[in-house]
C-alpha cells in the first residue's frame, strides 16, 4: 500500500488522488489508521504542510476524519470494505506468502471454502 | 567435588535450566528466526552476551566471595543487597545498546500508507506479555511493601511475626527499601524501550520492503525479549526473596516446661514461592539466550532473498 511521487502536478494533488484511489479500490478500509502528516510528509521528502493540504480536501471530501489525539482515519462511509475484512485478507496473503503459496491457489483454497461455508448456511 | 558441584548447581540453576531451554527453543524453532550477519546482529550479540555475563558474574561473585572485586568496603555490600535490582540495570544498558544502529533512510519520494509506532512491528500478545510481567512486578512489590516494616536502622526492609507477651521474631523481606528503586528503575526500562522501540519504527521504510520490515520485526522481538528477560530475572528474585522470608521459624519457652513454634502466615508458601522464583528467572535467562543464540548464530543473505518468521506486513 505504497504512494508514489511523480510527475510534475503538485504533490498534494498526487497525495490526495492516490490517497482517493486506494479508498475507492477498498485497499483503504474503513476506519483505517493513515499515517500522521509528519511520517508521511518525511517518508516522502515534503513538507508536511503539502500533506495536510491534501489531507484537509480529503477530509473536506468525507474520506477522512480525524479527531484531536486518535489520529487520521478513512471515514466510516468512505469504503465499502470493512476493516476487519482488510486486515484477514492481509493475514492471509502474508500466511500464504511464508508458505510459498502462489495467489492464485491461495484464492483457489478460498473459493472452495467460500463455497463450503455457502452449503453450510 | 561433589560439595562443589552442589554449589554450582544452587547458584547457577535457574542460568542453567535458561540456557537448556535457550537450546530446545533454539533447536526446535529458533534457526527460522535469525538475525542476517551486519551490524544488528553484532550489536544484539554484544548485548546479550555483556547482560548474561554481568549477571552471571555478580551471581558468582555473590556465592563465592572470592571473586569479589577489589573495590571499597561499602559498595560491594550495598551492591549484593541490591541483587534484585541487577536484572533490572542490566536490562536498561542492554536494551539501549540494541538501538544501535539507528538510521534514516533517504525519502524516495515514495512511502507506505500504514502507521508506524512503536508498537507497529510487535505483535500483540509480546506487549500484552511485557504489560502482565509489569503488573505481576508491581503488584507484588506493593504487597511486600505494605507488609514490611521499618528496622533499628529506620529501613523498610523488616519483617516481624508478633509470638505475643513480648516476644516476636523478625527477618527481612522485599519492602520499600528495594522496591522503590527498583520500581524506579522499572520505569527507566519501560522509557528506554519505548524509546528503542520508536527509534527503530521511525525511519521510512527502505525501498526493499519485505527485508526492512522483516529485519524491524526481529530486533522489536529481540528488544522485548531482552526486557522481558530483565523484568522476569527480577521477579523471579522477589519470589526468591520472599520464599526466604516465608521461612521464618521462631520458638520461645513457654512456661516451665512448654515450648511454642511460630512461623510466618504465608509459611506453607515458601516451596511454591522458591519454585516459582527460579522458574520465572529460568525463563529470563532463557530469553537472553535465545536472543544470544538468535543473532549469534547469523545467517547469510542475498539481497531480496532473506527469510524469516517477519510477517512482511506493519501493523498500525
Amino acid at each position: 500500500m505504497m504512494i508514489s511521487l511523480a510527475g510534475s502536478s503538485p504533490a498534494a494533488d498526487q497525495i490526495r488522488d492516490q490517497i482517493r484511489g486506494l479508498i475507492a479500490a477498498g485497499t483503504l478500509a474503513a476506519g483505517e489508521r493513515i499515517p500522521s502528516v509528519r511520517q508521511l510528509a518525511k517518508d516522502l521528502g515534503v513538507a508536511p504542510g503539502t500533506v495536510a493540504k491534501a489531507y484537509k480536501a480529503l477530509e473536506s471530501e468525507g474520506h477522512l476524519r480525524t479527531h484531536t489525539g486518535g489520529g487520521t482515519r478513512v471515514s466510516a462511509t468512505a469504503s465499502a470494505t470493512p476493516l476487519a475484512v482488510v486486515e484477514a485478507a492481509r493475514a492471509l496473503a502474508a500466511t500464504s506468502g511464508r508458505a510459498g503459496v502462489d495467489l492464485e491457489e491461495t484464492t483457489r483454497v478460498l473459493r472452495a471454502i467460500w463455497a463450503s461455508q455457502e452449503k453450510d448456511d | 567435588m561433589p560439595d562443589l558441584v552442589v554449589v554450582i548447581w544452587l547458584s547457577f540453576r535457574s542460568i542453567i535450566i535458561g540456557l537448556v531451554l535457550a537450546i530446545a527453543w533454539w533447536l526446535a524453532r529458533g534457526r527460522t528466526s535469525r538475525l542476517p550477519t551486519g551490524l544488528t546482529a553484532a550489536v544484539t550479540v554484544t548485548a546479550a552476551s555483556l547482560a548474561l555475563a554481568g549477571h552471571i558474574y555478580l551471581n558468582a561473585a555473590f556465592g563465592f566471595p572470592v571473586l569479589q572485586p577489589p573495590l571499597s568496603e561499602h559498595l560491594p555490600l550495598w551492591v549484593f543487597e541490591m541483587r534484585a535490582l541487577w536484572a533490572l540495570a542490566i536490562g536498561i544498558l542492554a536494551v539501549a545498546l540494541v538501538a544501535i544502529p539507528s538510521g534514516a533512510h533517504t525519502p524516495r519520494g515514495h512511502a507506505s500508507l500504514t502507521r508506524r509506532t512503536p508498537f507497529s512491528f510487535g505483535r500483540r500478545w509480546w506487549f500484552a506479555s511485557v504489560t502482565t510481567i509489569v503488573g505481576t512486578i508491581v503488584t507484588v512489590s506493593v504487597l511486600a511493601g505494605v507488609a514490611s516494616e521499618p528496622d533499628e536502622e529506620g529501613l523498610w526492609r523488616n519483617y516481624t511475626v508478633d509470638a505475643g507477651s513480648s516476644i516476636s521474631f523478625g527477618t527481612r523481606i522485599y519492602g520499600w527499601y528495594y522496591s522503590v528503586p527498583a520500581l524506579m528503575l522499572l520505569a527507566a526500562l519501560i522509557a528506554v524501550t519505548i524509546v528503542v522501540l520508536w527509534l527503530i519504527a521511525r525511519p521510512s521504510l527502505s525501498a526493499n520492503l519485505d527485508d526492512d520490515v522483516r529485519m524491524r520485526h526481529l530486533r522489536t522481538r529481540n528488544i522485548l525479549a531482552i526486557a522481558s528477560g530483565a523484568l522476569l530475572i527480577h521477579l523471579g528474585s522477589i519470589f526468591t526473596s520472599l520464599s526466604n522470608t516465608a521461612s521464618l521459624r521462631g520458638g520461645a519457652a513457654i512456661g516451665e516446661n512448654g515450648w511454642g513454634s511460630w512461623t510466618t502466615p504465608f509459611a506453607a508458601m515458601q516451596p511454591a514461592l522458591l519454585f516459582i522464583g527460579l522458574g520465572i528467572a529460568a525463563l529470563g535467562y532463557a530469553l537472553w539466550f535465545g536472543v544470544l543464540l538468535s543473532a549469534a548464530f547469523m545467517r547469510r543473505t542475498s539481497p531480496g532473498t532473506g527469510t524469516g518468521t517477519g510477517t512482511g506486513t506493519v501493523r498500525s
